[in-house]
C-alpha cells in the first residue's frame, strides 16, 4: 500500500517535471509567434517518458552487470512540430490558437497532477493518524 | 525552475510586442509628416524585425527585436500644386504609411501581447499551485 502510494508520488513528480518543461516550450512558441522562419516545438505525449509499461511493447531487462542499461523513462526531448495547418508569408509556422489550446491542456494536466499528489499525501497523513489539514 | 523560465520568455515576447506597438504608433503619428520643400523626403515607414535568440542560462529561445528598419516602398504622391513641397509637376510626396495596414499591425501586436500575458498568468498560477503543495 505504502509502496504503491510512493510510486504514484514519484510518477506525479515526473509528470510535473514534464509539464513544467512543456510549459517552457509552449511559452517559447507563443513568444516567437511573429518571428520569421520560426518552427514551433513540442514534446511527445507523457506516456513516452513515464516509464510505465506500454501496451504491445516488449521491455528490455538487464540480467547481467555487463549489459547496457536500458532507460525506460528517457528525458523529454523537444521536436519541431511536423504538421502545422498554416504557414505565414514570413515562414513562421506558429498558430497562436493551437498553442493556446495546448497551454490550456498543459495547465489542466498540472492541476490534475497537483490535486492527485495532494490527495495521496492526505491519504498518507490519514493512515499515520495525523490531521489532514483539510 | 522551468516555470520561472516560462515567465521570462513570455516577458521577452511582451517586450518585443511593446516595441512593435511603439513603432506602429510612430508610423501612425507621422502618417502626414512631409518635407517643407521638394528636395526634403517625407517620413519613411518603419518596420520591426523579430528574431529568436538562444538564452544559454535558460536553455530556451527568447524573442528579441533584431532591428528596426525602413520600409523601402514608394512614397505616396498627391497633386497639390500650391504646396511648398510640390515638385515641378505639382505633386507632393507623402509618407509610405497606410493607416489601415498600421491598424492591422497594431491589432496583431496587441493579440500577440495578450497571448504572452496569458502565458505569464498561466505559468504563475502553475507556480503558485506547485508552491501550495508544500502546505
Amino acid at each position: 500500500m505504502l509502496y504503491s502510494n510512493l510510486s504514484v508520488l514519484s510518477l506525479a513528480g515526473r509528470h510535473l517535471d514534464y509539464v513544467d518543461q512543456r510549459q517552457k516550450l509552449l511559452s517559447q512558441n507563443i513568444a516567437n509567434t511573429d518571428t520569421p522562419h520560426y518552427r514551433p516545438t513540442d514534446f511527445k505525449d507523457f506516456v513516452h517518458y513515464s516509464g510505465l509499461p506500454r501496451k504491445n511493447k516488449l521491455e528490455q531487462t538487464g540480467t547481467h552487470h555487463g549489459h547496457f542499461t536500458y532507460r525506460n523513462a528517457p528525458d523529454p526531448k523537444a521536436d519541431a512540430q511536423r504538421t502545422t495547418y498554416e504557414i505565414s508569408q514570413d515562414g513562421n509556422e506558429v498558430q497562436l490558437d493551437e498553442q493556446l489550446i495546448k497551454l490550456a491542456a498543459n495547465s489542466s494536466a498540472h492541476r490534475l497532477t497537483t490535486n492527485l499528489y495532494n490527495k495521496h499525501v492526505t491519504m498518507l497523513r490519514l493512515a499515520i493518524g495525523r490531521p489532514t489539514g483539510a | 525552475m522551468d516555470l520561472y523560465h516560462s515567465i521570462n520568455i513570455a516577458a521577452s515576447g511582451m517586450k518585443a510586442q511593446g516595441t512593435r506597438l511603439r513603432i506602429v504608433a510612430e508610423n501612425l503619428a507621422n502618417a502626414d509628416s512631409i518635407g517643407d520643400n521638394p528636395n526634403q523626403a517625407p517620413f519613411r515607414r518603419q518596420l520591426t524585425i523579430f528574431a529568436d535568440e538562444h538564452d544559454k542560462a535558460m536553455d530556451a529561445n527568447r524573442v528579441i527585436v533584431k532591428k528596426i528598419t525602413e520600409d523601402p516602398s514608394e512614397f505616396r504622391r498627391e497633386y497639390q500644386p500650391n504646396h511648398p513641397a510640390a515638385d515641378a509637376q505639382g505633386f507632393v510626396r507623402l509618407p509610405n504609411v497606410h493607416t489601415l495596414i498600421e491598424l492591422m499591425d497594431m491589432r496583431e501586436a496587441s493579440r500577440s501581447y495578450e497571448a504572452n500575458v496569458n502565458v505569464m498568468e498561466n505559468s504563475r498560477a502553475m507556480l503558485t499551485r506547485t508552491i501550495d503543495m508544500l502546505r
